[in-house]
């Protein structure tokens, strides 16, 4: 069996299989800010396994976040994996609060805009990178337990109108990727709603802790730590929240308030 | 009111964090999350079951504004129950929720700084373990294995006639439902 054994943000992740070309391909899809390392399996905070599956030449892929996923090819089953591993640091890292959100810097300070999958937070994100924001995540904003935010800056995953996503990085958007924790400044609850406008309602630091917790990974089984983490970002960063229309103008209203 | 009457916040369960003046509250039991504004805050804090409305109200007065009353303070045990922040209170009957809140407007209305008091509680659900992961999950066409021929097993000799069995089970996958994150 072959294995590969990384870290990300404080979490350990393990992957078996015995397609060696496949962890290859695995390795070079590694969550951002991954380092390989020579660690015991047992060390491992997330194992995922990757078996064949007898008298077919498919796969079944295990481990992780997600139920067993079985019949994959070889490809299917190189995504599969990969899908897992961003949840799975997420889950296992535990000196970090990872909560679902795009996150851009400007001028020094976060921007981030928590939200779950599909609520436009790669759209936003893109037009605040055109616009000239220091790309840090389309899917996570990752906060250490003092409240400053470090990139996680996987491509941004950019769906055309039928629902395709195509990986697309920052410096392919003429932007720059942030390599830097700093401090948040703007915490953005923007719901996308066709033909409006950007109309921001300041919201308070409870109101502010509430948005990025509902949105959290480890809200559940680590309320205390998370909530606390939370309150301090709260504490350092401005709230808004408003319905939003075309993405590049709420971006450049957004930046401008960062700026005042 | 009798010491037993007194409201009493709950607090097994309970998870609160302060931000500034607001409190945010987590009720692990019923997998919600509040957030309290400064009144709703020091009521939830002062209703430890010892303390009276009456006594409520001079801490109201002490640490948010001293023209809080009994009004005010019943409004926001009203809300905080609505919240089931509360132990042995459900919210008043509307009529007894109207008259305070009339009262207190009314008194606004003459101070209108005092608007700034009103209670505030605001609740989501909170985050199941599996809300953030993702919805739209892809699946995978399964390649069928071909099937094993299974060798034909001899009929005993003396076999009753089979019934069909109308409640015969069908496997079936549990579907994951996930949870809503917001509530209104």
């Amino acid at each position: 069996m072959n294995r590969l054994t990384f870290s990300c943000y404080s979490a350990i992740v393990t992957i078996e299989w015995t397609n060696g070309d496949a962890l290859h391909e695995i390795r070079r899809r590694l969550p951002p800010h991954s380092r390989i390392i020579d660690a015991h399996p047992g060390n491992a905070h997330v194992h995922v396994l990757v078996r064949p599956q007898s008298e077919t030449d498919t796969w079944c892929v295990s481990g992780g976040a997600f139920p067993n996923v079985r019949g994959c090819s070889v490809s299917q089953a190189v995504d599969e994996v990969v899908d897992r591993l961003d949840i799975a640091v997420s889950e296992a890292a535990s000196e970090y609060v990872f909560v679902h959100a795009g996150a851009v810097a400007w001028r020094g300070r976060g921007v981030v805009i928590p939200g779950p999958s599909h609520a436009g937070k790669t759209s936003l994100v893109r037009a605040l990178v055109e616009a000239g924001a220091t790309y840090y995540s389309d899917e996570f904003a990752v906060f250490d337990f003092n409240g400053r935010l470090h990139p996680y800056a996987r491509p941004l995953a950019i769906r055309d109108a039928e629902g395709t996503v195509s990986r697309v990085t920052a410096q392919e958007l003429a932007g720059v990727t942030g390599a830097l924790a700093v401090e948040p400044g703007l915490i953005v609850a923007a719901r996308f709603v066709s033909g409006s406008t950007w109309d921001p309602k300041k919201l308070t630091p409870g109101q502010t802790t509430l948005k990025l917790f509902e949105n959290a990974i480890r809200a559940r089984d680590l309320a205390e730590p998370v909530l606390a983490a939370l309150a301090k970002v709260a504490r350092m960063a401005d709230g808004v929240e408003s319905e939003r229309g075309d993405a590049a103008e709420t971006a450049r209203l957004l930046l401008l308030s960062v700026s005042t | 009111m009798s010491a037993s009457q007194n409201p009493k916040a709950r607090s097994e369960g309970i998870l609160k964090q302060r931000t500034f003046e607001d409190l945010v509250v987590v009720d692990e039991k019923l997998d919600q999350a509040h957030t309290l504004n400064e009144t709703a805050a020091v009521v939830f804090e002062s209703a430890d079951g010892s303390r009276s409305v009456e006594e409520i109200v001079d801490v109201l007065r002490e640490k948010v504004n001293g023209e809080a009353d009994a009004d005010l303070v019943e409004l926001t045990l009203d809300h905080l129950a609505g919240a089931d922040l509360l132990v042995d209170r459900g919210p008043r009957s509307s009529d007894a929720q109207r008259q305070s809140r009339r009262r207190f407007v009314r008194k606004i209305g003459v101070m209108g700084a005092l608007s700034m008091m009103l209670p505030v509680v605001e609740s989501i659900a909170s985050p199941t373990k599996d809300s953030h992961r993702s919805p739209t999950k892809k699946k995978h066409p399964k390649k069928k294995a071909p099937k094993k021929k299974a060798p034909k097993k001899k009929a005993p000799k003396k076999k009753a006639p089979k019934k069909k069995n109308p409640k015969k089970k069908t496997t079936k996958k549990k579907s994951t439902k996930k949870k809503s994150n917001k509530k209104k």
